[in-house]
């Protein structure tokens, strides 16, 4: 449980007491235990707290919990976007300037040379399935289970789906505003 | 007219032999270096070991801590080591062949093993590891055989808080986990920092982490009866791990203190500062620093001893023991104002303006904190 003290002539604002661990904490984004305590507020609210949270502290555990959930979004999405291990991914390829020019007759002017550039590789998808040896008091036997790669995907796709359908709204519209 | 000259003979033979000096490859590079410092970068000399304490000569706070405490800082200096799973102490069992004296030992599991050091950097910037520095770690260490260890760089903004926390690319990888054996041994990797990493203005630190590891994907659990050992952990950049920089106690205990300053005995009374009673049962307190903290905002733990107490304030020869909570006066470089209420007892002499001097009792602590 924290709690407000204050110092008489103090050129600082307050002091957080923490009768847990009996430790004084200044407000200070560079103290470690400073942020613990925005830590605290974010995670159990009101509830750590004797009396009110001050305003101060309450906007600097919600800035800070939105500067989390924006980062957490922005891991998400960026995991997401990578291509499905099972499935692989197809080539795609651009018609692009490749920097040469040639005389147009019809025209009389310089155009330019294009030539299809494949800015994507194609990545097969990985085996669906692996077999692997099973050792016991007999002879070793064959073992056929999922592909463990595909299975780490899929965990860590379904981990990084969670996060971004649980994150608000106003962290998700100051993703798209970046 | 002919002219006769004689010359000492020479064996050519010995002469080409001597040009081919057994110098080896780094014999030769220091005796190419144009000046003292390519000498000293050759050969890699001094200065080398970003962590403080690798060698576990420090403990300020106490020599053991049991699990369930937090995770946060508590025995060894400089380490946050995740106590919420485990807990630690410090162990004479180190390597025969190498020059340590202490290792940590981490047994009593309830979860992972996690050992933190936070490496300080300017605020808001990546420091010394810039793109393409490569970093490397070593460390000694044992433990039971099935558990393996695995280390991770990242830039964070305060030890155990992954908020705004930026874990580039190539500096985490599971599969370059460590095996352990009842045997001592000494693990080195190396990685590169990726170009294109930026951090936020609230970063302090890269934070070397050492994790208890499957060796493929994961984080995991040693057993609770589980021990493991760990010493002479360096980072350093460069891609050899060279052989551990060892400095003084007193220096170690300098670069520590900077993070974090105790005073206090298990069986003296320290002197803890004068001041003067700005009521009558509260004090004002001066108390100097060995040296400059990290931050001017410290935080303060009073320890107590068997009675409850930590602190003696005498007004004249009326001295008053008490539980009091040590609150900071103002922003400290060299010298701190701490402020207490109900640190006298409020009856003559003890008067407003009175001076008063003050101790730390025999057991008990203040831990004064600016750790990252």
């Amino acid at each position: 449980m924290y709690s407000i003290h204050t110092v008489p002539f103090s050129s600082m604002p307050y002091c957080i007491l923490c009768d847990v661990t009996n430790t004084t904490i200044p407000v200070a984004a560079d103290n470690s235990d400073y942020q613990r305590v925005l830590d605290d507020i974010i995670e159990q609210g009101a509830d750590c707290f004797e009396g009110d949270i001050p305003e101060e502290l309450q906007t600097a555990a919600d800035a800070k919990e939105f500067a989390q959930q924006l980062a957490d979004y922005t891991t998400a999405t960026v995991r997401l976007a990578q291509y499905v291990l099972s499935v692989g991914r197809a080539e795609v390829t651009e018609n692009q300037a490749t920097g040469e020019q040639v005389v147009n007759e019809g025209t009389g002017k310089m155009d330019d040379v294009m030539a299809d550039v494949v800015t994507v590789t194609a990545i097969d998808p990985v085996d669906a399935t692996v077999t692997r040896l099973v050792y016991s008091d007999e002879e070793p036997t064959e073992e056929t289970i999922e592909n463990p790669l595909i299975t780490a995907d899929v965990s860590e796709r379904t981990d990084a789906q969670a996060v971004v359908d649980a994150t608000p709204q106003p962290v998700i519209d100051a993703y798209n505003a970046l | 007219m002919t002219v006769n000259i004689s010359k000492p003979s020479i064996n050519i033979r010995e002469k080409l032999a001597e040009l081919d000096k057994p110098s080896g490859i780094a014999g030769e590079a220091v005796l190419r270096a144009d000046s003292v410092q390519d000498v000293r970068d050759s050969i890699n000399a001094g200065r080398r070991n970003l962590i403080i304490n690798g060698g576990f000569d420090v403990w300020q706070r106490g020599t053991s801590i049991a699990r369930g405490s937090g995770n946060t800082y508590h025995s060894a200096d400089r380490f946050l080591a995740y106590t919420n799973s485990a807990g630690n102490a410090r162990s004479t069992d180190v390597p025969s062949e190498s020059p340590h004296t202490y290792s940590m030992k981490v047994d009593d599991f309830t979860g992972s093993l996690i050992i933190d050091q936070l490496m300080e950097v300017p605020t808001g910037t990546v420091g010394p590891f810039k793109a393409g520095t490569n970093i490397t770690i070593s460390y000694w260490a044992k433990g039971t055989t099935h558990v393996k260890l695995m280390n991770r760089l990242m830039f964070r903004q305060s030890g155990g808080s992954s908020t705004n926390e930026v874990s580039p690319a190539g500096l985490y990888d599971h599969t370059k986990s460590n095996s352990l054996s009842s045997s001592w041994q000494k693990f080195s990797q190396t990685y590169t920092m990726p170009a294109g990493v930026t951090v936020g203005s609230g970063i302090q630190a890269l934070n070397l982490s050492i994790r208890s590891s499957d060796g493929v994907s994961a984080v995991i659990s040693p057993a609770a009866a589980d021990e493991i050992f760990i010493t002479g952990i360096q980072v350093e950049l460069g891609s050899v791990a060279t052989d551990f920089e060892h400095r003084s106690y007193g220096e170690e205990l300098a670069l520590c203190q900077r993070y974090c300053y105790v005073i206090g005995h298990p069986s003296q009374v320290i002197y803890l500062g004068t001041g003067s009673m700005y009521t009558s049962t509260a004090v004002n307190l001066s108390v100097p620093l060995p040296v400059q903290l990290r931050s001017t905002s410290p935080s303060f733990t009073r320890v107590t001893n068997g009675t409850g107490n930590w602190l003696n304030v005498y007004v004249g020869a009326t001295g008053t023991v008490s539980n009091a909570s040590p609150l900071q006066g103002d922003y400290t470089q060299s010298n701190l104002r701490i402020y207490m209420t109900g640190a006298h007892s409020g009856s003559s002499p003890s008067a407003p303006g009175a001076g008063v001097w003050s101790m730390v009792l025999a057991g008990a602590k203040l831990i004064i904190s600016s750790e990252l």
